[in-house]
């Protein structure tokens, strides 16, 4: 820059060429854009929310970058990477949270990835389908301490934390066709689900975790009882026979129902949870929950011993002790005692599982429950095998009471239980009626019966085999066409009919005529006239029958 | 360089200076404002460096966003989709669209970057009196301030795109924050390629 041999311009340019030394406003511009970044990094890395780390057996549908955590179908989190974990058997998802829901995130946290689930019980999540899949996350409204690792679970829960309901969980000996998402039932009603099966820690029961859905959780009782609904229910009384389905669904997959006696809705109902803590006993179906309906069934107060001399064939644990025919326990179990001497006839000892409460004695003492049975004992109460069914040969406890024999009282001395006098089965005179009946129904005359039954037969084949069998078809509708030729005939005379009426009606005109010229006192007036008449009635009556032909042309055959 | 015969005198060496709005010429030392159209000359634009420096940091700054957060949001039944540039020219090449694709990357990616370039290497040597040609840096000039405006191409197709695709649930195209800042990093590269007196260029080629 030599121009300093330009005089005029020197000064100027020399104040110019300062001019860059001094800041130019439009520096504001990129300090602003600094500060404005730096704000905005500062603001999405205070907004990020924490990392938690999901371990699932498969990441099914899980991209990085892509797959949202949603609640309630609402974006909580953003699945940041997914990759094998250290054992290279199961995938860490690291999924970063809103901040918002960064309190929830503690130990009741569960994730879960939900895809398109078609199966017997459900049908859900058809919507990944298109969207692909996504991870859900439920957790309770209470927050608590971070955690950051969680194993997601293998399949969805049925019913989320929030949800308004009862859990309990039911015992069984078996599972039956129970299975988890089977529904339970309340009068035929799907009121919950079965949420999990599982075996009791040391695998005597199968237990299953139920919840009910609010408001149908204010019907659970401490005494209600629960049964399963494994497809058909079906029974054989009296009454005929019945089957009873619960529901279609349940047809298939099994259900649990449950109902409650009249007597235990007037206890409080059991509302949450956390005072539920006894475990219901699932029954394996409806009757046999009706049949339990009192407490004490294994109460071992209220067991007696029996021994039952001879063969007790049929008797067996579970067999009903009646009381005037009414249930009031069970047999627990039946055991068989060598004979104390050589040759003599050995016997068996049953404990009798007695429920008091069926007897109007509920929740009694066991002393009380023993001075009550040995009053009884001493009025003449014995214990005795009867038949049960005549078809399966089951035996079954009868109490009966025999005023003469109050001689025998109860043993108390006996181990474990006390044992109550028995009297002599007359099962034997049952097996015998049995026998003479089927001795009977083997010498009724079923041979002749059936071969007078099949002569029957024959003579019936050979009378429609006969000619004039064969012929008859061909006589009938010889008949059917002369009555279709006669009922023409009918229609064409119907057809003349109206003629007739005209003609007639033409002749009494002629003979008004005629009469007109005739004086009303000479005696052929007075006949003439009654002549008229007849004929006017007459033509009244081949109307009439001409409107019945139209309207029925059998009547010409029928009369009618 | 060049041929000495062209070595012209500028306004400026003869103690002149022209109205860019009605080209009179007056004197270097006259008032401010243009004597016949009242707009204010000046021989040479007051810290026509800095705010090109300043413009072109801007412009420079807010490209990176442009290219990192997605242009266009895709909200369809079949889920969301977002696209950055560069992942919308992939999309184009993969689904054949050759010349599409050529024509968003060279508006989107190329001249921008060139761009930046040009206007940064203009004003470098500028300042550091590098030896480069009159006649070059003119034309450099030229080119950065007519192409400049094909940047714009992108953020058009997004608006004309979000403005027609809004059919609800079918599919809908919603801007997205990166086509903002390629917005923003666009006008202020051609804001900051006006802002380079082009008589500058000239002043420095008095030094051959």
């Amino acid at each position: 820059m030599t121009n300093a041999n330009m005089g005029p311009a020197s000064s100027e340019v020399q104040r110019t060429k300062r001019l860059p030394a001094r800041l130019s406003l439009a520096w504001l511009l990129p300090l602003a854009a600094i500060l404005f970044a730096g704000w905005v990094l500062w603001d999405s890395y205070n907004d990020r929310g924490p990392l938690v780390e999901i371990s699932f057996d498969k990441a099914g549908g899980v991209t990085a970058g892509e797959t949202r955590v949603r609640r309630n179908d609402v974006d909580v989190g953003k699945v940041e990477s997914v990759r094998l974990a250290d054992d290279l058997n199961s995938v860490v998802v690291s999924v970063r949270m809103d901040p918002q829901v960064a309190p929830y995130l503690d130990q009741d946290t569960r994730f879960w990835i939900v895809n398109a689930r078609i199966n017997t019980t459900e049908i859900s999540g058809l919507g990944t389908l298109l969207s692909g899949s996504f991870i859900e996350v439920d957790w309770d409204d209470v927050p608590g301490d971070r955690r950051s690792e969680y194993v997601g679970l293998q399949e969805p829960p049925l019913t989320t934390r929030g949800t308004p309901g009862l859990r309990l969980t039911l015992s069984a000996d078996e599972a039956g066709y129970i299975y988890v998402g089977s529904p339970v039932f309340l009068r035929q009603i799907e009121v919950g689900r079965v949420e999990r099966r599982r075996l009791s820690a040391d695998a005597t029961k199968v237990l299953f975790d139920i919840f009910i859905e609010a408001p149908h959780h204010k019907n659970v009782y401490p005494g209600t009882r629960f049964y399963g609904v494994s497809g058909v229910e079906g029974s054989i009384g009296a009454d005929g026979a019945s089957v009873r389905v619960e529901s279609i669904a349940a047809l298939f997959t099994g259900g649990i129902a449950f109902e409650n006696p009249l007597e235990i809705t007037k206890s409080s109902p059991v509302i949450s949870s956390s005072n539920s803590n006894r475990s219901y006993k699932l029954f394996g179906s409806r009757t046999e929950a009706r049949g339990s309906l009192f407490d004490g069934e294994d109460d071992e107060r209220y067991r007696f011993l029996a021994e039952f001399p001879g063969s007790v064939k049929g008797l067996r644990a579970d067999t009903p002790i009646e009381y005037n025919g009414m249930r009031v326990g069970r047999v627990a179990s039946v055991s068989a005692n060598l004979p104390n001497n050589i040759g003599g006839e050995g016997s068996a000892t049953a404990v009798l599982q007695f429920q008091p409460a069926r007897l109007g004695l509920a929740d009694v003492s066991q002393k009380l429950w023993h001075e009550a049975v040995a009053e009884l004992v001493g009025g003449g109460l014995r214990v005795q095998l009867a038949s049960g069914n005549l078809l399966t040969g089951s035996l079954r406890v009868r109490m009966v009471t025999q005023p003469q024999l109050s001689a025998d009282a109860i043993d108390f001395s006996s181990k474990p239980y006390p044992t109550l006098p028995v009297m002599p089965a007359n099962v034997e005179a049952v097996t015998a009626d049995v026998e003479t009946l089927v001795k009977n129904l083997s010498e009724l005359p079923l041979g002749s019966l059936v071969t007078a039954a099949t002569g029957l037969l024959e003579d019936t084949r050979k009378l429609i085999a006969s000619p004039e069998m064969s012929t008859l078809p061909r006589d009938l509708s010889t008949s059917m066409s002369s009555l279709a030729a006669s009922a023409a005939h009918v229609e064409s005379a119907t057809a003349d009919l109206p003629a007739l009426i005209t003609l007639l009606t033409r002749v009494s005109g002629n003979a008004n005529e005629v009469l007109e010229g005739v004086s009303p006192d000479s005696e052929i007036y007075f006949e003439l006239s009654a002549a008229v008449r007849e004929l006017g009635v007459a033509a009244r009556s081949i109307a009439a029958f001409a409107e019945l032909l139209e309207e029925n042309p059998n009547a010409i055959l029928t009369g009618r | 360089m060049g041929n000495p015969d062209l070595q012209a005198l500028s306004a400026r060496q003869s103690g002149l200076k022209a109205c860019t709005s009605c080209g009179s010429l007056q004197s270097i030392t006259d008032h401010r404002l243009c004597r016949d159209c009242g707009a204010v000359v000046r021989s040479r634009r007051s810290k026509s460096l800095q705010r090109v420096w300043a413009f072109l940091i801007v412009g420079v700054m807010a490209y990176f966003p442009a290219n990192i957060y997605p242009i266009m949001l895709t909200r369809s039944f079949t889920g969301n989709t977002s696209d950055t540039i560069l992942s919308g020219v992939v999309v184009l090449i993969q689904s054949g669209s050759y010349v599409v694709a050529l024509i968003i990357f060279a508006a989107s990616i190329c001249i921008p970057v060139v761009k930046f370039l040009v206007i940064a290497g203009l004003a470098l040597s500028l300042q550091y009196d590098w030896d480069i040609s009159n006649h070059t840096r003119h034309r450099l000039h030229t080119v950065t301030e007519f192409i400049g405006r094909w940047s714009m191409i992108d953020v058009f197709v997004v608006a004309v795109l979000a403005a027609l695709i809004q059919l609800g649930a079918i599919m809908t195209i919603v801007p997205g924050v990166g086509i903002n800042a390629f917005a923003v990093s666009v006008i202020f590269t051609m804001l900051a390629a006006s802002s380079l007196d082009p008589r500058l260029l000239w002043d420095h080629s008095n030094n051959d």
